[in-house]
């Protein structure tokens, strides 16, 4: 019988990191799922400028490749490779201030004897050589600093040069034209990836992992695309205090939304209520598959004093110094909440319970959390209002290693969360290192979480930070039984593996592939 | 099936009758909620501090939430709007007002029962709202828009 292909439609810009991205972590489970299967073949096509990311990423996360086969545009377009090339040398460490070479000293005692020169002159004719002479030095200058740095004079260059050519070619409230440029050539790279996955018309179905790709819907074949979650609907004011700029993104995830067929979501609520509720699509086209349980236990260092040591270097590189030593021999306990910072995540509510918990119940614990405050204005100001900024510990750009080991040394995970698209992978990222977790009691969470009394144990009313704290507090007194039931619970949980992931998707692929 | 979620909201920071209006107003629509084949979840949103007397005596069953009044400016509240689905509509004032209760903005809920008045600014209508000036009929606008 042939080996059935299918394929996956990526079409990230050039400048993404996938270790950054949460959909990166979830492609990687996805790929090692679908190493395991070894009836199909799939093909990724992605933009060339992607392709080279991509394979490194692979590696890192030690995905086979062997049923993986990988297809570009081919080529890179020219003002991409020479903006990615500025981006290369601005991005290197600052070099040390050069001793002024020869060249540019005496272009700086050139410039000296011009500008007092210019100062003294009489005649217009003393006025017109000294400026020729000037400009004669100051090409000699420029060529001093060419010769020597090439990388910042490029760079610098080239921001010249773009804004230069923005300000002749761009009308007053007008987007830029290097953005202009920007959006032309994805669009073209798009054209082309759409190009060669129509040229292949043996690949049963092709499926899209997010919803900011509406070009996905250019492919002839068999599509499906994932929506894991429009938070925007449920916290417009919050999304709107962020960035004016994040709206092209919102209308171009729900352009994605009204021009698709099928769709996947990673939760039965984000499939109802988002997809279905919130923009009409029939309920018959949107299939909900949950993750597979996450696994942290790989990341970690079996020494535990290895461990410490890596969270006080985290704490270290954050500034944190004065609380590294306790961190290090494992004399401070602490709370933690791995997240980005987010309308939706719930920050200040987790902050109300535990400055509660800290100021009135004699909790000594600390809470890490590992987002980036300055990103966040209300929870900077909270944090600083409240006099919290000894308590409430920001660490954000965690390695996996690190996030690994600050939830296996903490004495509890938390997830105030409001909404998600799926349920938290807190949920099974504490519990892989046998940390108990509390978390909010949504939708999504209790789709995974269904056992009444366990749902008791480890849920609180989001809206309610004096429930928060109540649960929080019972938890951190209860930890070991809290921790003897989810054992249980993540032991069922973890039966869930990728490989299933990956078949739930298959069979949704191949009833969209037969016209089902 | 998700439960449906009534705000009842002061405009300002009112004690005496109008509180207690607006107390008796969010037992009367749970109670009257409870009837249905959707009995909602409540809450009472009151401009001041949490732990305040405002919440003293309230009922467990009724949710509590402390809230700013702030106002946001046009372009924040188009985009708001936006987000909200409703992409045609057009500002037609310098700034709005906002319950901002850290969280969801009440957004939460599905419609808002507005106690009292003197906002500082037109009310963004990010959700329906009703006044509870007669609270006889006060469940019945309340369930239009459910």
């Amino acid at each position: 019988m042939p080996v059935k292909r299918y394929g996956i439609y990526l079409s990230y810009g050039p400048t993404v990191d996938l270790h950054k991205e949460g959909l990166g972590r979830l492609l990687a489970g996805f790929l090692k799922g679908v190493a395991e299967k070894r009836d199909a073949r799939w093909v990724i096509a992605c933009p060339e400028w992607s392709r080279e990311s991509f394979l490194r990423y692979c590696k890192a996360e030690r995905i086979p490749m062997d049923n993986l086969e990988v297809v570009s545009t081919g080529s890179v377009p020219f003002l991409l490779r020479l903006y990615l090339g500025q981006r290369t040398t601005d991005a290197a460490p600052p070099e040390k201030p050069a001793e002024p070479g020869a060249l540019a000293r005496m272009a700086f005692r050139m410039r000296e004897s011009v500008e007092r020169q210019l100062a003294s002159a009489r005649s217009p004719v003393t006025v017109a050589l000294v400026m020729l002479g000037a400009a004669i030095g100051g090409g000699l200058g420029v060529a001093a600093i060419a010769l020597r740095r090439p990388g910042a004079f490029l760079g610098w260059l080239m921001r010249g040069g773009v804004y230069a050519v923005n300000s002749l070619f761009s009308r007053p409230g007008e987007e830029p034209l290097d953005l202009r440029l920007y959006r032309m050539m994805e669009s073209a790279e798009a054209d082309r990836l759409v190009a060669i996955i129509n040229a292949m018309p043996d690949v049963r179905a092709w499926y899209c992992p997010t919803a900011f790709w509406p070009d996905f819907h250019r492919v002839r074949g068999s599509r499906l695309m994932c929506v894991p979650d429009v938070f925007h609907r449920d916290f417009p004011l919050g999304f709107a205090r962020l960035e004016p700029e994040l709206v092209m993104g919102f209308q171009t995830v729900e352009r994605a939304i009204r021009g698709g067929s099928h769709f996947v979501t990673y939760s039965e609520h984000t499939r109802t209520r988002t997809v279905v509720g919130q923009y009409g699509r029939a309920p018959e086209s949107v299939t909900a598959v949950h993750h597979a349980a996450w696994d942290l236990s790989g990341w970690l260092d079996p020494d535990v004093s290895a461990r410490r040591q890596l969270l006080a270097a985290a704490l270290r590189r954050r500034g944190a110094e004065a609380h590294a030593e306790g961190f290090a021999a494992g004399a401070q306990p602490y709370l933690f909440y791995a997240s980005q910072f987010r309308p939706n995540k719930n920050l200040l509510t987790l902050l109300q319970a535990y400055e509660l918990l800290v100021r009135r119940r004699g909790v000594t614990h600390k809470l890490i959390l590992t987002g980036d405050p300055a990103r966040f204005a209300p929870l900077a100001n909270f944090i600083r209002d409240r006099r919290l900024e000894n308590d409430v510990l920001c660490l954000h750009g965690l390695s996996m290693q690190e996030l690994a080991s600050f939830y296996s040394l903490a004495d509890l995970a938390l997830n105030p969360s409001l909404s998600e698209g799926g349920c938290p992978f807190t949920l099974t990222e504490a519990l892989s290192v046998d940390t108990p977790v509390v978390m909010a009691r949504i939708p999504v969470t209790e789709e995974v979480v269904v056992d009444p009394e366990l749902r008791a144990w480890m849920l609180f009313n989001p809206y309610d930070w004096r429930d928060a704290a109540a649960r929080i507090e019972w938890a951190i007194t209860h930890r070991d039984a809290l921790l003897e039931r989810q054992r249980e619970f993540y032991a069922r949980l973890r039966q869930r593996r990728w490989e299933h992931v990956v078949d739930d998707y298959v069979a949704i692929l191949e009833r969209i592939a037969e016209g089902k | 099936m998700r439960q449906p979620r009534i705000a009842v909201v002061l405009t300002a920071a009112y004690r005496g009758a109008p509180l207690e209006q607006a107390r008796a107003l969010a037992v009367a629509l749970q109670a009257e909620s409870c009837a249905t084949s959707q009995p909602a979840t409540v809450v009472l949103a009151y401009p001041g501090p949490a732990g305040g007397d405002w919440e003293a005596d309230l009922p467990e069953f009724i949710e509590r939430r402390a809230i700013e009044w702030q106002t946001v400016d046009a372009n924040t509240a188009a985009r708001a709007m936006l987000y909200n689905g409703e992409s045609d509509w057009k500002p037609s004032a310098p700034k709005y007002a906002i319950a901002e209760d850290w969280m969801q903005q009440l957004c939460d809920c599905d419609v808002w029962v507005l106690v009292g008045d003197g906002l500082s600014a037109p009310l963004l209508p990010l959700r329906p709202s009703v006044a509870s000036d007669a609270a006889s009929g006060c469940w019945n606008r309340v369930r239009a828009c459910l």
